[in-house]
């Protein structure tokens, strides 16, 4: 059973990396919150015993790209419209929004891998562990979508 | 490419509001989590099921060694010797014959399940008990529980008293119809012979009687002697 320190602790450390993801799934802010506290509730109801910091981490972006993925199902239940909808805010000093948004316009399968590989910092192995496909899928994922960025961005994407 | 990437996404950042609502929403859970009713909970009901699991287990087999525990054992003495066994619900679970004749009943009448004043009863009215048996039965009640011993007890002493009143009453009335039909037929079957015997002498006498000119004093005695058993006869 969680205590109210732990939910304090569990929010500030794993917030950011959820709404990334969320991000990268083109959701707005009410949605990347409403995703937030579901994979929140999940961990706590699961409550499941983790072998490392790691493995939580992998954990809760798993059940996070689930969620996102859930979530599409269930866009009939919102009750803001699209015009409506607030994005999440961005400060940044260099405007990278170009690669952001070249990001979002790849196909969801390819998003996660690239998301994971080049922020996450995870391995091809480590990937196929979290998305639960083959190690050779994850390698012809990321190929396209380096080829696709490359065609969006250009330049190097390695 | 790739620190562009990581730049890129590292701008994405969940601001404090959402933080603090999110923290706010799991801790609102958290407290209705903690305030939600004992009965309410799975635990309440699995241990409620697993409390009602016992109890159904302890009184069934509580029934099961009700029904197949010895409390008594019934002695029926005598030339005839059966012994019953008797659960606490007073129905016979085992019998045996405690000597020859009791076995030989014993595998001619099946007592075991019934009521052991049902059993007395069916071991009394066999034809093989009262022949060896005779009129007097003797039973003996062995139990743990001294008040059910004597009410036992009582109830298999009516039985034996039951039996030796219907068993007299049954040989008496037998003894009767037996003597009447014994006296009829002895009557019946005296006056034939008598009059086969009476006709037969009556000949030998007239057959005596010729020769009688030439005979001496054993014609009389003989004479006598038929006149004798003639006379017996018609007694």
């Amino acid at each position: 059973m969680m205590t109210k320190w732990d939910i304090n602790v569990i929010v500030e450390e794993y917030a950011d990396t959820i709404t990334r993801i969320c991000y990268s799934y083109g959701k707005n802010y009410d949605d990347t919150q409403d995703i937030m506290q579901n994979v929140f509730l999940k961990l706590m109801r699961a409550n499941p015993e983790f072998d490392s910091k790691e493995h939580e981490k992998a954990w809760i972006i798993r059940v996070t790209i689930n969620e996102c993925k859930d979530f599409l199902k269930n866009i009939f239940r919102r009750h803001t419209s699209l015009e409506e909808a607030q994005e999440i805010p961005i400060e940044e000093k260099e405007d990278l929004s170009y690669i952001r948004e070249a990001v979002l316009k790849l196909p969801d399968k390819y998003k996660s891998v690239i998301y994971l590989f080049y922020y996450e910092g995870y391995t091809a192995v480590e990937i196929a562990g979290i998305l639960h496909k083959k190690e050779n899928t994850v390698y012809t994922w990321m190929n396209r979508a380096r080829q696709m960025l490359k065609d969006m961005v250009g330049g190097d994407v390695e | 490419m790739s620190r562009k990437i990581r730049d890129a996404f590292d701008s994405v950042k969940a601001d404090e509001q959402m933080k603090e609502k999110t923290k706010e929403t799991l801790i609102a859970q958290l407290d209705s989590c903690s305030k939600r009713r004992f009965y309410q909970r799975p635990v309440f009901y699995r241990t409620l099921a697993g409390a009602l699991l016992l109890v159904l287990v302890f009184a069934g087999s509580m029934r099961a060694y009700e029904i197949k525990a010895e409390a008594a054992y019934i002695t029926m003495e005598g030339p005839v010797e059966i012994g019953l066994s008797v659960n606490g619900k007073e129905t016979v679970i085992s019998a045996e014959g405690l000597n020859e004749d009791g076995e030989s009943i014993i595998s001619q009448v099946d007592v075991t399940g019934m009521h052991y004043q049902e059993a007395l009863q069916a071991i009394m009215e066999t034809d093989s008990y009262q022949e060896c048996q005779g009129d007097k039965a003797k039973v003996k009640v062995s139990c743990h529980d001294d008040e059910q011993e004597a009410d036992m007890q009582q109830s298999a002493n009516e039985a034996c008293h039951s039996y030796g009143q219907q068993y007299r009453e049954h040989h008496s009335r037998e003894h009767d119809t037996e003597t009447e039909g014994h006296r009829e037929k002895h009557s019946g079957q005296g006056n034939g012979k008598h009059d086969e015997k009476s006709r037969g002498d009556q000949s030998e006498e007239s057959q005596e009687n010729q020769q009688s000119s030439h005979s001496s004093g054993d014609s009389d005695y003989e004479n006598t002697e038929h006149g004798h058993r003639n006379g017996h006869h018609g007694e």
